[in-house]
């Protein structure tokens, strides 16, 4: 499943055309499934994430709507639990919060309040992170308000071929799911072949087999943390990275097993550390693996303070190859 | 077990009692039912048996009022310390009843056990493991530790404040058998059969599954004799031929190489080509004790350094071979050379084994001035900071064993030395002045030396000049 190089003649593609390509040939597949969210339909959205749809699929698949979040994600509920297969669509992820309620209180929780009698496969897509210098209202990293609350599936995948299968997985899935993107990463490329396959929820990617430090990598962090075991290659530092894919569910499994190996960790996202997804990991980690722990496990974050708009002050916010080698010496405890 | 000896509650309104004596003596083996003291209240006197058998311990004395229920004293196991602090000093002999005795609050002596008391900390130390407070270890290093046999408190620390890693408790040697299995797998763990440590590790070792093993011990347990045949049966080739002479012997291996490959190279040569012997002789301490206390008391910020125990005899043995020139000596060739220099050696145990740094022209410094060049010696030999300078050129040691209980022992000589002496623990002995028993403090010191150097009498009297002046420390001071 995972991309190797010495396939011949690999069809490579951006980040965002996978997305875009992935929704084509799910609707064509499905015709439950239909779009909607703010300039999704003539505009093709904000970052041409859903160019050429509302052209095939027409306005009734490929919805535009007014600016009201939490009107876009209680529309896809409703369409939800009457049979269809909606992809609703948050233009940035700091909006989340107008349509919380939606999210949290209606969709997370329908199937639970009826008894299991109502299935809600409902899809919302949604875009994150900092580096694009739009400023702190349109850069954050939430993903560790949303996995708290169960009844939720939160994907967040780090390249072009986890896009696809991911995104399959969650439009399939019965279940109200939120599948992430990162803005700065939608020109990234990626091998990625035609036709819909599946990544299942729940199962983390070893990107990387290493022996010294476990990174735990989230999202475009992933690339970041792919940087800093090629510098720390040549120290002889071999690390090994692993992408948890989900979120939530989360692939406690495979994370503990290499801490076992390696009995060093270094938790790596974007979002600020005060409260991230980074501490439930390292809880869960520390729950399952104690006794094979060799170092405090670290976590490599975002200072807690909004995201700057400065972009001098936002390149050093935003963690990079260089924090997480800096985090893997600290649990090295060596020096460069 | 410690079980508590209270205070007897001898009907209702018996608010307090006062112990009118004890009947058994401290350190005393009793047994369940022997009366151990007596009480009085307000209206009666009562005599109080022992609940159990074990060795006594007062927590309270004559005289002491206690309310019913409060803790007059325990009945220990052998070994055992009160729980509610105190320590119970035995000495090295097997027979308790006769030998057991108590340590009193605040007296000097050197404590059998590993805690570590002012006295350890001003004597060199010869253990890195009498370290008070937590090791800090990070939990794979104790696990590893577990599975290895290693103990932690022997392993020195590289990670943040010297805390210990699974990689430094891999690098240091293990000092025991592994005390708990291979982790099994989840398929071996839910067998939930009766089989042996050993059986497991000889499965382990010949590939076999337990699982296909039958057992003939009791409820089915799985010997290794079962495992041993279950593999000859199928043909194993690992299996040893048990008639085989050139039987490997079964075991953790542990290669003789580095500092242990040192020192079983000198030490087996040191007794392949000198003619040892070792004599031992009791040492009264109460003065040397006595100086001390007076010493403490002027305070290492005066002195430089409070010396301990250890640091008078090194003082001691130094002037003794000033008047003794045959014990520093050393043999070359056809010769025995005197040597000009006395510089002694003193033994200090390291986590992976010993080293003797060497304290140069010791018969020159004064008694601080030894104690702050022990105590410097042993931190670095700790540290493994010794310089190759600080290693060499001994002319005599001294090595200690008394933090362990230890009276009398026959150390052996580190080449090219004519003489070592090793030094006991202080205890409690009884002197007859007339027919009065006097209450004295002994120690037993062991000089091992060179018959080819030196004879009986020069040796015994060379024990007797030290003998001599740690009876008579003020000669120490001079």
């Amino acid at each position: 499943m995972a991309v190797t190089e010495t396939e011949t003649e690999e069809r490579v593609i951006r980040y965002n055309e996978a997305f875009t390509e992935t929704l084509q040939e799910l609707m064509r597949e499905d015709p439950d499934i239909f779009i909607a969210g703010e300039d999704v339909g003539r505009y093709g959205g904000v970052f041409q994430s859903f160019a050429g749809l509302n052209a095939e699929f027409g306005d009734e698949r490929v919805v535009d709507t007014p600016i009201a979040e939490q009107a876009i994600i209680g529309l896809g509920i409703g369409a939800a639990a009457m049979g269809l297969r909606p992809i609703v669509d948050l233009m940035f992820m700091d909006f989340v919060m107008v349509a919380m309620d939606q999210i949290a209180n209606q969709a997370a929780k329908m199937k639970y309040m009826y008894g299991g009698k109502a299935s809600l496969p409902l899809t919302i897509t949604t875009t994150a992170g900092a580096g694009l210098g739009a400023a702190a209202q349109h850069s954050q990293s939430l993903e560790a308000w949303l996995i708290h609350v169960p009844g939720l599936k939160v994907v967040y995948p780090s390249n072009a071929y986890d896009l696809k299968g991911l995104l399959v997985s969650c439009v399939r899935d019965d279940n109200p799911t939120i599948i992430t993107l990162h803005k700065k990463m939608l020109g990234s490329k990626a091998h990625v072949p035609e036709g819909l396959y599946e990544i299942p929820l729940g199962v983390a990617n070893i990107v990387r087999p290493g022996t010294d430090v476990t990174v735990v990598a989230i999202g475009k962090m992933v690339d970041e943390a792919k940087k800093a075991a090629d510098i720390l290659s040549e120290e002889g530092i071999d690390i090994e990275i692993i992408d948890p894919r989900s979120l939530l569910p989360f692939d406690t499994e495979t994370v503990v097993q290499s801490a076992k190996k390696t009995n060093r960790i270094v938790i790596v996202h974007e979002a600020v550390r005060n409260g991230g997804i980074g501490a439930e990991i390292a809880a869960q980690i520390q729950e399952e693996a104690f006794d094979y722990l060799d170092a405090p496990i670290a976590r490599v974050g975002a200072p807690f303070s909004p995201v700057p708009f400065s972009p001098a002050l936002e390149m050093s916010y935003v963690p990079s190859a260089e924090s997480i080698i800096e985090g893997v010496r600290g649990v090295l405890h060596r020096i460069a | 077990m410690a079980t508590k000896i209270q205070m007897p509650k001898l009907g209702l309104t018996m608010t307090e009692g006062t112990i009118t004596e004890w009947v058994a003596a401290p350190g005393q083996v009793v047994t369940k039912g022997s009366v151990i003291m007596t009480i009085e209240t307000d209206k009666v006197q009562e005599e109080v048996e022992a609940d159990g058998d074990g060795i006594l311990f007062h927590s309270a004395e004559a005289g002491d009022t206690l309310e019913p229920g409060e803790i007059a004293g325990w009945l220990l196991a052998e070994g055992e310390s009160p729980p509610d602090g105190g320590e119970l000093i035995v000495a090295a002999s097997s027979q308790p009843e006769e030998v057991v005795s108590l340590q009193e609050p605040q007296e000097d002596h050197t404590p059998i056990s590993h805690t570590e008391t002012e006295d350890v900390e001003a004597a060199p130390p010869v253990t890195a493991t009498a370290a008070v407070g937590r090791i800090l270890s990070s939990p794979n290093a104790r696990r590893v530790a577990a599975e290895l046999g290693t103990d932690i408190s022997t392993v020195a620390g590289s990670g943040p404040g010297g805390r210990i890693t699974s990689e430094d408790v891999e690098a240091s040697p293990p000092v025991t058998a592994p005390l708990v299995p291979p982790v099994l797998d989840e398929a071996k763990v839910e067998e939930r059969r009766l089989v042996p440590f050993a059986a497991r590790i000889a499965a382990e070792r010949l590939g076999v599954a337990v699982a296909e093993v039958i057992g003939t011990g009791p409820e089915g347990r799985v010997s290794r004799q079962d495992i041993y045949n279950y593999a000859r049966s199928t043909g194993s080739k690992k299996i040893p031929a048990s008639s085989s002479p050139s039987q490997k012997v079964e075991g953790e291996r542990i290669p003789i190489k580095g500092m242990r490959g040192i020192i079983a190279e000198r030490m087996h040569s040191s007794l392949q080509e000198m003619a040892q012997l070792t004599l031992t002789m009791d040492v009264e301490m109460d003065r040397t004790i006595a100086l001390r206390e007076q010493l403490k008391d002027i305070g290492a910020e005066e002195l430089g350094a409070v010396p301990g125990y250890t640091d008078f005899v090194i003082a001691a043995v130094a002037q003794a071979l000033r008047e003794h020139p045959g014990a520093n000596s050393q043999v070359d060739g056809n010769d025995i050379v005197l040597l000009e220099q006395i510089n002694i050696g003193m033994a200090v145990a390291v986590p992976d084994g010993l080293v003797v740094p060497v304290i140069h022209g010791t018969d020159f410094l004064g008694l601080p001035e030894i104690a702050q060049e022990t105590t410097r010696l042993a931190t670095a030999a700790r540290e493994k900071k010794l310089s190759l300078a600080e290693m060499e050129g001994g002319t005599f040691s001294v090595t200690a064993l008394g933090m362990f209980g230890v009276d009398a022992f026959t150390p052996v000589i580190n080449p090219p030395n004519a003489g070592i002496l090793g030094v006991g623990r202080i205890r409690d002995d009884v002197r007859w002045e007339g027919e009065q028993p006097v209450r004295v403090k002994r120690m037993m010191i062991s000089l091992t030396w060179d018959h080819r150097v030196l004879d009986g009498a020069p040796a015994a009297e060379f024990a007797a000049t030290i003998k001599n002046l740690l009876e008579q420390p003020l000669r120490l001071l001079g």
